[in-house]
């Protein structure tokens, strides 16, 4: 219900607030800077609040929260487990891959099916197989910044090449493919996101900003078994981010509707 | 009261003095002397159960062997001689064939060095933790001598026998007055790989000569461990090193042979490493390449007896075992049986069931073993207490009564032999709990008093608005990171956590400030994450994962030309930085007063400045070229007209690197080249401290000190890691603009110190690990302390050991300061320093309170993790492999780097040299 509610405000504003957008994302700029972090009085908060209000009516919203999770990430981690993932780890990978990208374009059209449309906006003019289509390649060629960030945070670059490759496309298709399709590839709108006042608060009220913060964070902390001497087969690399990234991807987006509701 | 700064300095000195206390306390307690019975032993009965005349009046003059040569090759593993890998050893190898030598994989137990090992070897001790210790720390400490207790080369000794040593000289100072004719090797060039032999080998000449008198000859060789440490168990050195011992060994077996046609005379030869290597050449942990050392009997005497059926090579085994194991421990009983002489009292091992059949009737071998046994229960006695006292080993008495009355057979012997040796092994140390607890608490009372302290400074004064969220941040990640102390395996791969807990911080920063940031700080965060990421690569560290090509290995054996580019590059950028970064060049402005505060190149000044910092650069970068060629490596081609001018100034003409008088003079210029280099710095700090006093000109002091320090501290570094510190001047910089980032408008002090301050421990230890070092005894680096000194002394060399180990930190806590203080400096902003920290002289005490409150809550939660750790886990299989090393390498960060280096010489820059 709160969430109805939300959305007729931000409808609300979303006109008086056009022409303003510059002026009031700069400000959100300068007083969020965390050096006053004063005790805030209830105008400054109310303020933020309702800043955090427009910018979540200018993102994409979702029809069904639980529709969107990406249920199918588990079918595929599941299978790959089954086809001896732990013994040969590139060939079920790549295998892995491309089953993962077909699924991905079916998932694209049940999540391209479920995101609202405002009805203040013209007719949906937008060309679905060609969205579905670039944003499953643009998703493989954002792979190579992401291996660019794995290698950063600390990915081995020498050995186990191909495996780092490959992780970096698995998690290149689960994180990015949903983000494109639900913000129809509009950065700007996508950007908006990072100026919210209260911006978890606004990642995990969207099922699919959540849903890809929590393959962040799992792969992340998929780190954690690998220094450890148990000596599985699964704690090989890239095996312990792989399992995090895809069960952070369903676990991120479970949490949301829990948190909304 | 409580808001006076010098109350809080005082109770802050305690807790750290406590915290200090306690450690020692506890470390004490730990690490205590072993129970080591006095004197030597005699026969159990008035006859010796050795003798091959047993029963008859002559008893004890027949041994089973006449003679003794004990060869010890440093590092030799079992499959240098015994595996199909390493098929260089084809004498031994026929020996083997013919059942002449009988062949062991020996246990070495851990700590897997020469001084504990040797020990072990010849007085059947299991070593105590704190001589490994003692091995790096090194001794002309008369306590380390075992010229007072048991072994079995003083029993020897004791029988009038003549016993000669050549190698390695740890047996001298084990044995300085036994030997009668000795001729040491020192270790002291780890690159040289083939004179350290040639010196032993010199001798057999002599010794195998029919007119030498020994009983007993030791042979130490340490050629094999030096090709270990330098170029690993696949260095292209190794096979003709091995040939070279085949070849050794052939002598003395030919020798024992003609002894034995000639006089009857039989010679035993013992041919051992006293522990192996990993797979990369180093040793000291346990794994089981470091423990597992070869042993074999050989003598042609053994043939006749028994055959055993073994052959030689053997196919590669994974876990390095071949034949049959034994514990290495058990040569010294045997020893004492082959040659006819009582157990060393302090004996642990166990007579070996193969050797045993050289006695033919079965009541000699249990009178053996009995013998062997009635040694046992004396220490067993010694440690425990009679049979009314130690009632929890009422089974062992048992059946150590029911052996005495009956004649029980061989087997039950060494049933009750192994059940006693569990015993005595499981238990070496007797930890004293008195001091463990006392130890515990006064740490655990230290940290919760720094907690409270911190808390109340931080979240309940209410006077200044720190983010309470960095506040609990800081506390989470020193309670996360002190969980680690938990797990061993946790602990050998620190350095991952590290990586892992640098990347989350700067995270944790980044998500709450990235507002705040502008389209340059993407430019700095880069800089920032790609230095920590080329830090990772530098260096392999920890145990589990080790890759064949790091940058520095790289460097150091495929490309010197780019390594020399690279350590000359450090070189001029930490000299160009004293030149501009700081004041220096302004101190010399003695003609025109300073106008603004940029360095001005027609000033006299800069010119006597960059005169000095270049000469100093200088010397410190000769010495390394030097070093580097004194080392083994070949030096670069375009290095070499440079070192041949740097010798042939100090007089010394160029001869080929394998003849020993060059090879000592250049050792002789190499320390006075570093000796002038470490007096050039200190006059150049003593110059401009002295120069700031006078002018009353202390602009950039701390960065001029930090820079010039830095200089040390390379001149410290391994060759390889040189090029880090180019690195390291990266992440300082974009950390300093990061940092500086996080306020753009005004500035909180608290906060900024509680980004720094966790900012600065995790890239202390990621620096540290990433420079190569572990959490094991293993890979402390020795190849830099002796820089600059003749002989042996325990105070200079340990200092030097310290330094060059903890280069990183040491750095690091320098540029803590400089962040700190003065900021626009690191930024390399030269009129931008208003409002540095520094000009506020009030702060400082205050400043200098909060950082050091900051490091000392994560040293205090980390030390009462580690020590409770430690007592929970006091009889885990790991505890003395991995637990204590730690605690070695804890109480230096907590002593030397958290206390020496951040409280005092922070404090010693801040109020005595300001």
């Amino acid at each position: 219900m709160a969430k109805v509610k939300a959305d007729k405000k931000s409808v609300t504003f979303e006109k008086e607030d056009v022409g303003n957008d510059s002026d009031a994302t700069g400000d959100i700029g300068d007083t969020s800077v965390p050096s006053s972090t004063n005790a805030k009085d209830s105008d400054t908060l109310k303020k933020e609040r309702e800043e955090d209000l427009v910018i979540q009516g200018q993102i994409p919203k979702l029809k069904y929260s639980l529709l969107t999770v990406p249920y199918h990430n588990l079918l595929v981690l599941g299978g790959m487990f089954y086809y001896g993932l732990t013994e040969d780890i590139n060939t079920v990978l790549f295998n892995g891959l491309i089953s993962l990208i077909s699924i991905e374009v079916i998932y694209n059209y049940v999540a391209y099916g479920n995101i609202k449309v405002t009805k203040k906006k013209k007719v949906d003019n937008t060309n679905v197989p060609l969205l579905i289509g670039g944003s499953i390649i643009t998703s493989i060629i954002l792979s190579i910044p992401l291996f660019v960030v794995i290698i950063i945070f600390g990915a081995p670059l020498t050995n186990y090449l191909q495996q780092t490759i490959l992780l970096s496309l698995h998690l290149s298709v689960i994180l990015f493919n949903p983000l494109l399709i639900s913000f129809k590839f509009d950065l700007n709108q996508f950007l908006l996101v990072f100026k919210a006042n209260k911006i978890y608060r606004l990642i995990f009220s969207h099922a699919v900003l959540s849903s890809s913060f929590g393959i962040i964070i799992g792969t992340w902390f998929g780190v954690v078994p690998i220094p450890l001497d148990w000596d599985r087969p699964w704690q090989q690399w890239p095996l312990t981010l792989l399992v995090g990234g895809y069960v952070g991807s369903i676990v991120g987006g479970l949490v949301s509707p829990l948190v909304t509701f | 009261m409580f808001k006076s700064i010098t109350f809080r300095w005082v109770i802050q000195l305690v807790i750290i003095v406590s915290q200090i206390i306690g450690l020692l306390i506890f470390l004490r307690g730990f690490f205590p002397s072993k129970v080591v019975l006095s004197g030597f032993n005699g026969f159990y009965e008035s006859t010796s159960p050795f003798s091959t005349s047993w029963n008859s009046p002559k008893a004890n003059d027949s041994p089973q062997f006449d003679k003794v040569v004990v060869m010890v090759v440093d590092a030799m593993r079992t499959d240098f001689c015994f595996s199909k890998s390493y098929p260089h050893m084809s004498f031994l190898h026929e020996l083997i064939n013919n059942g002449h030598a009988i062949p062991f994989t020996s246990f070495s137990n851990p700590p897997t060095v020469t001084l504990p090992r040797l020990k072990g070897i010849t007085t059947g001790g299991t070593p105590s933790f704190l001589d490994a210790i003692l091995n790096v720390a090194d001794d002309k400490d008369t306590s380390q001598g075992l010229s007072s207790q048991d072994s079995w080369v003083s029993q020897y000794k004791n029988l009038g026998k003549t016993i000669n040593f050549f190698g390695d000289d740890t047996w001298l100072k084990l044995f300085p007055t036994t030997f009668t004719e000795f001729d040491g090797t020192n270790s002291f060039f780890v690159s040289d790989f083939t004179e350290v032999d040639r010196n032993v080998t010199r001798h057999l000449d002599k010794q195998l000569s029919q007119d030498a008198k020994w009983d007993a000859l030791i042979l130490h060789y340490l050629g094999l461990d030096h090709i270990g440490h330098k170029g690993g168990p696949n260095s292209v050195f190794m096979k003709p090193k091995l040939e070279e011992m085949d070849g050794v060994l052939k002598r003395v077996y030919d020798y024992s042979v003609q002894q034995h046609n000639d006089l009857n005379e039989s010679v035993l030869i013992v041919l051992m490493g006293d522990h192996g290597m990993n797979d990369i050449g180093n040793h000291g942990a346990s794994s089981p390449g470091e423990t597992s050392a070869s042993l074999s009997f050989i003598s042609p005497k053994f043939s006749n007896t028994f055959n055993l059926g073994y052959t030689a090579p053997l196919d590669e085994s994974p876990d390095y075992t071949y034949y049959s194991k034994i514990n290495q421990i058990d040569l010294v009983p045997s020893l004492s049986g082959l040659l006819n002489f009582p157990i060393p009292k302090n004996n642990l091992g166990v007579f070996i069931p193969q050797l045993l059949k050289l006695w033919g009737s079965e009541s000699q071998q249990r009178s053996i073993l009995y013998e062997n046994c009635q040694q046992f229960m004396d220490l067993f006695i010694a440690k425990y207490g009679t049979e009314e006292e130690s009632d929890e080993y009422a089974h062992l008495w048992s059946k150590w009564h029911s052996l005495k009355e009956s004649g029980s057979s061989v087997e039950y012997h060494y049933d009750v032999l192994y059940e006693i040796q569990q015993i005595l092994t499981s238990s070496a140390t007797n930890y004293d709990y008195n001091d463990i607890f006392l130890g515990f608490v006064i740490t655990i009372v230290s940290s919760i008093a720094v907690l409270i302290s911190y808390n109340h400074y931080f979240l309940f004064r209410n006077s200044d608005n720190v983010p309470y969220h960095l506040v609990i941040f800081v506390e989470a990640f020193a309670v996360i990171y002190s969980l680690h102390f938990h797990g061993s395996s946790l602990i050998e791969e620190e350095h991952q956590i590290w990586y892992f807990f640098t990347i989350v911080s700067a995270a944790f920063l980044a998500s709450y400030y990235f507002k705040s940031f502008n389209k340059a700080s993407l430019l700095y965060w880069t800089l920032f994450l790609t230095g920590i990421r080329i830090l990772k690569a530098w260096n392999n560290s920890g145990q589990k994962y080790s890759y064949k090509v790091t940058i520095g290995s790289y460097l150091l054996n495929e490309d010197t030309d780019i390594l020399w580019v690279l350590i000359i590059a450090t070189y001029i950028v930490y000299s160009v930085s004293i030149f501009v970064q700081g004041g220096f060049s302004s101190c010399f402005d003695f003609l025109n007063e300073r106008k603004g505060f940029s360095f001005d190149v027609k000033q006299a000044g800069s010119l006597i400045s960059f005169i000095a910092i270049f000469v100093t650069s200088s010397v410190g970068l000769s010495f390394k070229i030097c070093q580097f060629y004194n080392d083994g490596y070949v030096l670069p081609r375009y290095l070499r007209l440079v070192f041949f001018w740097i010798i042939e100034n100090y007089g010394v003409s160029f001869k080929t690197v394998d003849n020993p008088d060059f090879k000592f003079q250049l050792q002789g210029v190499n320390t006075q080249l570093s000796r002038l280099s470490g007096y050039c710095i200190l006059g150049l700090l003593f110059i401009r401290v002295s120069l700031g006093k006078l002018r009353k000109f202390n602009t950039g002091l701390i960065t001029d000190v930090s820079n010039l320090i830095t200089l040390y501290l390379i001149q410290q570094t391994k060759f390889e890691n040189i090029p880090i510190f180019l690195v390291l001047l990266g992440i300082k910089y974009s950390a300093a603009k990061i940092i500086s980032q996080t306020q753009p408008k005004n500035a909180n002090i608290d906060q900024i110190l509680l980004i720094t301050s966790i900012f600065i421990i995790c890239i202390q230890n990621l620096t540290f690990f990433s420079m190569g070092n572990t959490n094991s005894l293993a890979t402390v680096d020795l190849s830099n302390a002796y820089n600059g000194i003749l002989e042996y002394d325990v105070i200079p060399v340990g200092v030097l050991t310290f330094i060059s180990n903890f280069v990183g930190p040491i750095y690091w806590s320098l540029a803590s300061l400089q962040i700190i203080f003065e900021i626009s400096k690191v930024r390399f902003e030269q009129n931008n320093d208003v409002q540095d920290l520094i000009n506020f002289k009030f702060l400082r005490k205050s400043v200098l309170w909060v950082k050091v409150l900051i490091t000392s809550l994560f040293y205090g939660i980390s030390a009462s993790n580690l020590i409770g750790s430690c007592i929970n886990l006091r009889f885990h299989l790991f505890i003395w492999t991995v637990f204590s090393p730690k605690l070695l390498y804890f109480a230096s960060w907590s002593i030397l780097v958290n206390f020496l280096v951040d409280l005092i010489l922070a404090s010693i820059i801040l109020f005595i040299l300001y």
